[in-house]
């Protein structure tokens, strides 16, 4: 802390003084609407409450209520549910954001607008996009089911009731909104890699296979592994785009998020809502964990210095 | 310069953001305001042009707001858990009135209610499923507002066509006409279901939402022999599962033929959509949801009738219709001064006066002087077929654990219609939630 | 890496396929629009503006008036207050995050502190919050403070959502403004106070920018906490267009086109404006190109 003149010599406030002045506030929202409630909400799993009836005090009832959450068959089936989900949404569009990204890595004109526009379905609000989606999977004269009868397919499905395809169709959605996102980060990670290596390996005569498993693969791979687990991690937040598409009360799209919202909005079990919650937190933190260490790698860790 | 813009911009916002959100609009100064919350639908606008009258006479200003039904429930328990009194009148539904009476949202006006207004004239089916609570007790919590009823709306134009009738008698031997049994009913869809024409048969209830698909299947089950289970005992297993339900079950299944894709899924407002539409030939719905589809049809296009049953050994016809409808419930957490007003209005509106304009405004009454009358079976194509349903009215658990009940048929009875469940385990799996959710009430061992 | 300029071409194709896909949705929106209610749900679609045939439709404006005109809708409110609602809470929360990121991201950056990296760790794992974790806790407190269905409500809380997005972002552009150029300020006798305002402030402005942009993104399209707690009155544009699916009369793809455009069109602005920033943006300003 290299500075001119010496601290007693420096008129206004100390370095100290501005830097608590400085943090404070934002750690006290930070603290006052996300840690506080955490250990409201931990409080509260402990009990029998119900919100809507303001008249009854919650009643303790210790671990009962991780106990019924642990064991209900509801929850067990969201997660599954999710997990699904997350596993066919981020292979999905891994491979399409990836392959877009190899497509995408060489100069030309206007690929700085391509990029862009690609861009603009990530930034819309998924109710938005499901809006959009909905009209277009609407089963009667839906543009998509008109296009299929148009080309000769026979009997377009149901894409929205029909149990066979309504994940299909919400994964298709959430591809078309977050591929851009995986395409971004690899980008990003594959134009970071020196091109002389790969001049190397032309050198030697090596193989499109060898460059891409020797190096294309391991450099961009940091930035590919951070793009898929956040995307795990954003799987739990799935609620507007099912929200928008099949409502939230269609037993085979009841993710986590929506499970919680039904728990705790729509048979007001407070108490064992928030007991799933922090389930659902101990997992989600453990996969931010990882996410953030791998971020830590990839920035060089310098900027947590 | 720039600060003292700076500061204004900021002032200015501060402002906007302070100010809360909608209330309603300010009255004739002095004389008050009502605020009252329904669902979404041509009912309310009715009441809403009702209530002008209101407003001439006393100079209370009333607002009716409306929430679109799939959201509405749980809006309205949002704003009761949160004692707000942004409503005073809330028009909830019937199956809401143990909820909302044992969680202290709804005032009890049991004294009240046979002092101001006229329970002789009530019809006793709508005092009991959405008035009085527990079923019974002579405690009440709603005051009448609108009963309802399932039925059906069919294209009259095409029902008439010459050409149509000529190839009906010609496949089936009998006239083309509203069907009384359910076989009728599906020989009729069928002969509808025209895919490539863009036409179907039917648009039935299948909705997850709400309550759709049980408000839908529970007539068939009915109308087959089957029940949900002993109001005594509480039994449900052999009762719900039972041989007759799984035959409704399957039934109900082999009509979405007949309907347009994704008519696995219809709620209330896909089967109004989709029969104003154009697409169907029959379409099944409250009847308060047809006011709107004779506005987007016209009344040549549109006729009614009752809800099909079972042709039994003996030749009659069981029949089982579903029950609707909603009652004023006062907040309990308005304040006295609009309390009273609440209790004006619902005793204004309760006048046979009112009752019949209220019924030629298209509203659905409860009072049984007005719904015998040869006016009411007058005011609207679908009255009189409304009126003849009454005699079969029937209606679902009417205990507080109505919402629990009600997720788990809609998630069984749902997952049956779709096919991604067996029938059978479906009943078996609902009978069994049912009595997990009794025993844990306490109603049963 | 040498590449023939067919294959070029050939990559540059297929990106262009799909960049065309990828648009219908946005696209076909757009000439709903301009569609009556009849139009947008025809068995037959409609997509020719002009003519007779079974896929002409007559474009009209009426959808954008009746959006901007006064109609109630799902919420018991006229889109055009729900619009407002938005702005009011986006901007709101947006200037919020922005001035307490950029102060606590100036502390961070240029002042050493006890478990500074533990203190960064906790506000970057406050955005993998899955927010359904802490709405209960939230809606009770909002109730109890008379703070749901009021824009300030939302306000304090997408700010404090946004911050550790905010926090993150800044610190990243404040860490690349040289430090000389401040202790060149001190040396001039500034305090520090006045070199943050003087030195910082000036050279941080794209940063300010673009963090505010993203801030307002992730406000303006929030759904699940508008849902819970504005959803009877200040209540954001997402939570009435949701509303709207379970209208009564049919949905009316025609209007909610035309609303769902006008949300839209400012984050299409602003995506562009921030162009050179998305990679920052979309990954807590950890990842620079």
């Amino acid at each position: 802390m290299a500075s001119g003149a010496s601290a007693s010599e420096r008129r206004g406030l100390s370095d100290r003084k501005i830097r608590n002045l400085f943090v404070a506030p934002a750690l006290v929202l930070l603290i006052a609407l996300n840690v506080f409630p955490l250990f409201w909400s931990l409080g509260l799993s402990f009990t029998r409450y119900d919100a809507s009836n303001p008249a009854r005090p919650p009643e303790y009832v210790g671990g009962a209520n991780y106990g019924e959450v642990l064991r209900d068959p509801e929850v067990f089936r969201s997660f599954h549910v999710t997990a699904r989900y997350v596993a066919a949404a981020v292979a999905i569009q891994f491979a399409l954001g990836f392959g877009l990204a190899l497509l995408l890595n060489r100069p030309f004109r206007g690929r700085g607008l391509v990029v862009t526009l690609l861009l603009v379905p990530t930034m819309l609000s998924p109710i938005v996009v499901g809006l959009f989606s909905k009209l277009l999977l609407e089963p009667n004269y839906g543009l998509v089911n008109s296009f299929l009868g148009a080309i000769g397919v026979a009997d377009p499905p149901a894409w929205l009731s029909d149990p066979s395809w309504i994940w299909a169709s919400i994964v298709l959605v959430d591809t078309w909104q977050w591929t851009p996102f995986v395409m971004l980060l690899s980008l990003a990670g594959l134009s970071a890699i020196p091109p002389h290596l790969y001049e190397a390996a032309a050198i030697d005569r090596a193989s499109a296979w060898f460059r891409f498993t020797r190096i294309t693969l391991p450099l961009a791979g940091p930035l590919l592994l951070l793009a898929v687990l956040f995307r795990a991690v954003d799987a739990f937040k799935l609620f507007d785009l099912v929200m928008v598409l099949v409502g939230k009360d269609q037993a085979l799209t009841q993710t986590v998020s929506i499970r919680l919202y039904l728990e705790a909005f729509a048979s007001w079990h407070t108490g064992s809502s928030c007991a799933m919650a922090y389930v659902v937190l101990v997992l989600v933190v453990a996969l931010s964990n990882l996410a953030i260490r791998t971020l830590d790698r990839v920035s060089g860790g310098g900027s947590t210095a | 310069m720039k600060r003292q813009a700076g500061s204004v911009l900021l002032l200015a916002f501060s402002l906007a953001a302070g100010c809360g959100g909608e209330k309603p609009g300010g009255g004739v100064a002095g004389a008050g305001e009502l605020s009252i919350a329904w669902a979404q639908w041509q009912p309310a606008d009715a009441l809403d042009a009702l209530a002008k009258d209101f407003t001439k006479e006393t100079g209370v200003r009333v607002t009716v707001s409306q929430t679109p039904w799939p959201g509405y429930k749980d809006k309205m328990f949002v704003e009761f858990s949160k004692r707000s009194d942004r409503h005073d009148i809330v028009v909830g539904d019937s199956q809401w009135l143990g909820e909302g009476a044992t969680k202290g949202h709804y005032l009890e006006i049991t004294d009240w209610l046979p002092a101001h207004v006229d329970l002789s004239k009530i019809s006793p089916s709508a005092l009991r499923f959405f008035c009085e609570y527990p079923a019974g007790s002579g405690r009440y919590y709603a005051a009448p507002c609108e009963t309802d009823a399932v039925g059906f709306a069919y294209r009259k134009d095409w029902f008439e066509d010459p050409k149509e009738k000529e190839a009906f008698h010609e496949k089936h031997g009998r006239e083309l006409a509203p069907p009384e049994t359910w076989d009728e009913f599906r020989d009729v869809a069928s002969f509808f279901t025209r895919p490539d024409a863009k036409r179907y048969g039917c648009a039935i209830l299948t909705g997850r939402s709400y309550d759709a698909a049980t408000m839908g299947f529970q007539q068939l089950m009915w109308a087959y022999g089957g029940s949900y289970g002993d109001p005594k005992t509480f039994e449900v297993e052999g009762l719900l599962n039972s041989p007759e339900t799984l035959a409704a079950m399957e039934f109900y299944r082999s009509l979405l033929a007949f309907s347009p894709k994704g008519g696995s899924n219809y709620a209330y407002e896909d089967c109004t959509q989709n029969f104003s539409n154009g697409l169907t030939a029959m379409t099944m719905n409250y009847f308060a949801f047809y006011p709107q589809m004779v506005k987007d049809l016209g009344e040549e296009k549109v006729g009614f009738f009752v809800v099909p049953g079972v042709r039994r050994e003996d030749g009659a016809v069981r029949r089982a219709v579903s029950l609707g409808g909603q009652g004023f419930s006062i907040v309990s957490y308005a304040s006295d001064a609009k309390k009273e007003l609440a209790k004006r209005f619902i005793e204004w509106f309760s006048k046979k006066e009112q009752q019949e304009k209220w019924v030629a405004l298209g509203g659905f009454t409860a009072n049984d002087e007005v719904l015998k009358s040869a006016a009411f079976a007058a005011a609207s194509p679908y009255n009189a077929a409304f009126a003849a349903s009454l005699p079969y009215l029937q209606d679902f658990w009417a205990v507080p654990e109505f919402g629990e009940l009600v997720a788990g048929t809609q998630k069984y009875f749902g997952q049956a219609i779709d096919g991604a469940m067996e029938p059978k385990a479906a009943l078996d799996a609902l009978a069994k939630e049912h009595e997990e959710i009794f025993r844990r009430a306490g109603y049963r061992k | 890496m040498r590449r023939g300029a067919a294959a070029d071409r050939f990559a540059k194709g297929i990106v262009l396929a799909y960049l065309a896909l990828a648009l219908v949705p946005i696209v076909w929106m757009l000439v709903t629009s301009f569609k009556r209610n009849a139009d947008a749900t025809s068995l037959v679609p409609k997509f020719v503006p002009f003519g007779d045939a079974a896929v002409s439709f007559k474009p009209t404006l009426e959808n954008y008036a009746t959006v901007l005109g006064g109609a109630a809708g799902s919420t018991g409110t006229p889109f055009s207050r729900n619009l407002a609602s938005s702005l009011v809470i986006g901007a709101g929360s947006t200037l919020l995050a922005v001035v307490l990121a950029t102060l606590a991201a100036y502390g961070f950056s240029r002042f050493p502190m006890k478990g500074k990296k533990d203190w960064l760790f906790f506000i970057l794992s406050t955005r993998m919050l899955p927010p359904l974790a802490v709405v209960i806790p939230i809606f009770l407190m909002f109730s109890r403070l008379g703070l749901t269905d009021t824009h300030l409500g939302l306000i304090l809380l997408y700010a404090a959502f946004s911050l550790s997005l905010g926090v993150w972002l800044m610190k990243g552009f404040i860490d690349e403004i040289p430090r000389e150029y401040e202790e060149a300020a001190l040396v001039d006798g500034y305090t520090r106070l006045e070199a943050f305002r003087r030195v910082i402030l000036p050279q941080a402005a794209t940063g300010i920018a673009t963090t505010a942009v993203f801030c307002l993104i992730s406000a303006w399209n929030e759904f699940a906490f508008a849902l819970i707690l504005n959803a009877s009155g200040a209540t954001p544009v997402p939570v009435f267009i949701q509303g709207q699916l379970g209208d009564v009369r049919g949905v009316p793809w025609g209007e909610l086109a035309a609303g769902a455009l006008l949300f839209v069109l400012p984050v299409v602005a602003f995506t562009f404006l921030v162009r050179r920033h998305l990679l920052r943006g979309v990954t807590f300003g950890a990842i620079k190109r």
